[in-house]
């Protein structure tokens, strides 16, 4: 069976069929590094942030409404996408957050042992 | 930005279908695709764009634009979205197609590697999934990985919301008191307010997290033990 995006994404909210389970899993277990993706496809609440982090983000310019582009120009984005443009080098700003709390791999697999441990407790 | 058109308060179906469902005689309007794209989406995109793209700003647009590119497709007939099968929302669709293409191009951008632009016409997307050439794993680390899944799936039954939520904020690195904050705003989105024995407000604090995360690591393990 093919994983699509679709399957993926149906899996991740639990609507998926017995066979397309057993897929997925096997898909997940050979493509560890996909299983961030389906934990944040399980996150409904993905647009709440810390005041932080907001201020991050709008000091960056993201965002909606805050610029004055009329429709045109908007659309004009995906046409000019791959066009010659000047950027600054490499821009590094501070991300509030997380690089100091390991990688997502590191947390799932604490929060497995945590959770075998329990098993083993009872 | 500015829309011609009001698609506030249009589902995200309806504007799905000024593209994939465009009476004879009339044009797609583009316009319903960028308003997904560039308006209602921006939160879970600028999300997407900080997990790929870390450290590195500027080029959040550049993202979107190749994402719209791709979604349009190289025959302009938005098959991406016609095959699009609705099992699950926009959103939850639109979360691996944006964080792959997102991957695709992010040395393109960064190192300014010359793109060259190809759109696959077929109608999946795993021709972009970033399958990484990784060594050979060991039939230990393949069940590792097996017990992983099963726990991904359990944190996906969990019943309880609170829970639920503060295992996801937890798996993407915030601690207790960030956590607490998140809670509380996410209380407030939905409306929720609980109320302690006394009848005092409940207002999520450090403590309240770390109680409701070992309540669900109780709850993981009875899931995954069925």
């Amino acid at each position: 069976m093919i994983i699509t995006n679709e399957i993926l994404a149906s899996f991740a909210i639990g609507k998926v069929s017995q066979e397309e389970r057993c897929s997925v899993r096997q898909y997940l277990a050979k493509h560890p590094q996909e299983m961030e993706l389906v934990m944040m496809m399980m996150d409904e609440d993905y647009e709440l942030s810390l005041d932080e982090e907001k201020e991050s983000f709008e000091s960056e310019g993201f965002g909606c409404g805050e610029s004055d582009n009329d429709t045109s120009s908007l659309l004009a984005y995906s046409a000019a996408a791959f066009a010659p443009q000047k950027k600054p080098a490499h821009r590094i700003i501070d991300v509030p957050g997380h690089a100091d709390k390991g990688s997502f791999a590191q947390r799932l697999d604490e929060l497995l042992t945590e959770v075998d441990d329990k098993t083993q407790e009872r | 930005m500015n829309f011609i058109d009001n698609y506030e308060k249009m589902t995200d179906q309806q504007l799905v279908e000024k593209v994939t469902k465009v009476p004879s005689g009339e044009s797609a309007n583009e316009e319903a695709i960028a308003f997904l794209l560039y308006n209602r989406y921006t939160p879970l995109l600028t999300k997407l764009y900080r997990y790929v793209f870390q450290l590195h700003q500027g080029y959040y647009y550049d993202c979107l634009g190749d994402l719209f590119i791709y979604l349009k497709g190289s025959d302009s007939n938005w098959n991406k979205l016609r095959n699009f099968e609705w099992r699950s929302t926009f959103g939850t669709w639109l979360t691996p197609i944006a964080a792959h293409r997102f991957e695709k191009i992010k040395p393109y951008l960064i190192d300014r590697i010359p793109y060259s632009f190809s759109i696959s016409t077929g109608g999946d997307e795993e021709d972009d999934s970033p399958k990484l050439q990784l060594p050979e794993e060991s039939a230990e680390d393949y069940e590792r990985n097996e017990r992983k899944v099963m726990l991904l799936e359990a944190i996906s039954k969990l019943e309880d919301e609170d829970q639920k939520f503060v295992i996801l904020k937890r798996l993407q690195g915030y601690n207790s008191k960030e956590i607490a904050e998140l809670l509380q705003k996410r209380w407030m989105k939905h409306g929720i307010k609980k109320y302690d024995n006394d009848g005092n407000l409940v207002v999520p604090s450090s403590g309240y997290v770390d109680v409701r995360t070992q309540r669900a690591k109780e709850n993981l393990k009875r899931i995954i033990a069925n």
